[in-house]
């Protein structure tokens, strides 16, 4: 672990060094030069250590442990703690530390941020890519001792993340985390659930959400909000697939097309929330 | 070292970067969803070569496709048009790959049947150039119209071009719709000379490809000058064309495909750089 550490923090230099003129670039330039990137570490990776998938074969195989109906090894248990984990630790950074003040004026308003508070956006880009990369560490090294590890390992992960964030909307790190959960959990109960249960669980947040941006509710309590909609829609739907057992017959999606539905998630709330779900609309010129 | 295969490739790819070099530079658009339009040429030709469906339905898919496509897309600007259009791409790409029984799968369709002519280099090249003569008439004509400078204006100042009255989101949406249309011819030529058709066809690195092109010939793109661009989009094809062919005469092996994709991704790289790429500018254009 502190190997994988020590590296993602090489990694980052490096990165840092050849992304940072485009830092106050638009989102896309960045996001472009940070794809020519990842083609050459990937080739560099395949030089170095062949296009083969390794794993660590000293991992021993697990059994899964019961709970709640499911089933999951404890590698997977300690990878889900570790994302929960850490994912509070960056929420509490950006809340109580100076740096996540400064972060968050910076993603308001870069310019305010600069002449007003005189905060140096290379410097706090630079800890911040640093912070990125010491959090995204262990979660590569289970990542890999899951699935095994190649040169194209994380690209696919990396452009999820980006469109999350991009459907999240800007300033909104745990939100995009949030967007990149919702994702998951569409993409796992698309191929096992009717179709009229996932489109009850989405109508019901959606209507939720447009609900509350017109009574122009608090931006932090809106998410709970949200979720908490879903969450009750998911348990009644649940609830009559228990008291009506014909309906769990619905028309359910086939497994071949288990990635379609989070990218037409993504396609339909950017479509509706073009600045981005979690972020209030502005006002508009024409 | 090189054949007839690769002139056939250039000018597909010509075609493409000319569809990209449409939306990034007239239009002021990027898009990653040309690979999906590419895509669904290429399944459009496969279905009429297997007699799935007649003509008359194939048009009238693609059309629909592309129109649709471009309609949802153009809802959204800037970065968001282009996650939107990324969206789009994995999306027709993961749809190729999970209709099994329609497109065949990751197998594809093929071996397809066509025209002998179809299959031969010489044929595929008069045909791929053929097209490409007519798309760069209909490119010359918009470039020197009122159209190109309109399309000019709304890349430049949308707001100010629809205040003094053009109708910006109709022009908006028939140049993103004719980049996917020209798009889709690309592919339905690729998957008529080889008598294929694959979901590898619409992977985002098929778009990403035409962009770097698209970019590599910024420096000869003249607003009202559309020939030179166009020879801009040629050489830059050319340029990705022939590396791969040359790289192999240095590295055979595997070596050849790690080296290109590195330079791939550097070329990548340096086209969005700020500085590298204001620095190709000035070495192509001169000091202003």
């Amino acid at each position: 672990m502190l190997g994988a550490i020590v590296a993602a923090i090489g990694v980052a230099i490096i990165t840092w060094t050849l992304l940072e003129p485009m830092v106050r670039q638009p989102p896309l330039t960045a996001l472009i030069g940070s794809l020519g990137l990842g083609y050459v570490f990937e080739a560099v990776y395949q030089a170095a250590f062949g296009a083969q998938p390794k794993t660590y074969e000293s991992y021993p195989v697990e059994s899964g442990l019961e709970f709640l109906g499911t089933s999951a090894t404890r590698l997977q248990i300690a990878a889900t703690t570790y994302a929960v984990a850490s994912t509070c630790l960056v929420a509490l950074l950006l809340r109580s530390r100076s740096w996540g003040h400064r972060l968050r004026a910076v993603a308001a308003d870069p310019e305010l941020a600069a002449a007003v508070f005189a905060i140096r956006q290379r410097r706090l880009a630079w800890v911040t890519v640093l912070v990125a990369s010491v959090v995204a560490a262990p979660a590569a090294v289970f990542h890999a001792a899951s699935h095994g590890v190649s040169p194209t390992t994380g690209s696919e992960m990396g452009l999820t993340a980006f469109v999350a964030n991009i459907v999240a909307g800007r300033g909104r790190p745990i939100g995009a985390v949030l967007i990149v959960i919702l994702l998951v959990i569409m993409r796992s109960m698309a191929i096992t659930r009717p179709l009229w249960e996932i489109v009850s669980i989405i109508g019901s947040a959606g209507v939720v959400a447009f609900v509350t941006k017109r009574r122009r509710m608090s931006t932090r309590v809106r998410p709970i909000v949200i979720v908490g909609a879903a969450m009750l829609a998911f348990c009644a739907t649940l609830t009559l697939r228990t008291a009506i057992p014909s309906l769990s017959r619905g028309l359910v999606v086939p497994g071949s097309f288990q990635d379609v539905v989070p990218y037409t998630f993504i396609v339909i709330a950017l479509l509706v929330w073009p600045q981005g779900v979690l972020v209030a609309r502005r006002s508009r010129v024409v | 070292m090189l054949s007839a295969q690769h002139g056939i490739d250039w000018l597909h790819l010509t075609l493409l970067t000319a569809a990209q070099g449409l939306l990034l530079h007239e239009v002021g658009l990027t898009s990653f969803g040309l690979a999906a339009m590419l895509l669904t040429g290429a399944y459009a030709f496969g279905f009429l070569a297997m007699g799935t469906v007649g003509i008359a339905s194939v048009l009238l898919g693609v059309l629909v496709v592309v129109l649709l496509s471009s309609m949802v897309a153009l809802r959204v600007q800037g970065d968001v048009f282009a996650v939107i259009t990324l969206a789009f791409c994995q999306i027709l790409h993961r749809v190729a790959v999970g209709a099994v029984d329609l497109t065949g799968g990751s197998l594809g369709l093929g071996p397809l049947h066509r025209y002998d002519f179809m299959a031969t280099d010489a044929g595929a090249t008069a045909i791929a150039a053929a097209c490409l003569v007519v798309v760069a008439a209909i490119y010359r004509g918009i470039g020197r119209s009122m159209i190109g400078v309109v399309l000019g204006g709304i890349r430049d100042n949308e707001l100010y071009t629809r205040a003094v009255g053009h109708r910006t989101r109709e022009l908006q949406l028939i140049a993103v719709l004719g980049s996917g249309l020209v798009a889709a011819l690309a592919g339905a030529l690729g998957a008529g000379y080889f008598g294929l058709v694959t979901p590898h066809m619409g992977l985002l690195d098929v778009s990403l490809r035409a962009l770097a092109a698209a970019m590599l010939a910024r420096p000869l793109w003249r607003q009202g000058r559309p020939m030179s661009t166009l020879a801009g989009y040629a050489a830059a094809a050319g340029v990705l064309v022939l590396t791969p062919p040359l790289l192999r005469t240095c590295l055979p092996g595997v070596g050849e495909a790690v080296l290109r994709q590195a330079l791939f991704g550097l070329a990548l790289y340096v086209l969005v750089h700020p500085r590298l790429a204001a620095r190709w500018m000035e070495a192509t254009h001169g000091r202003a």
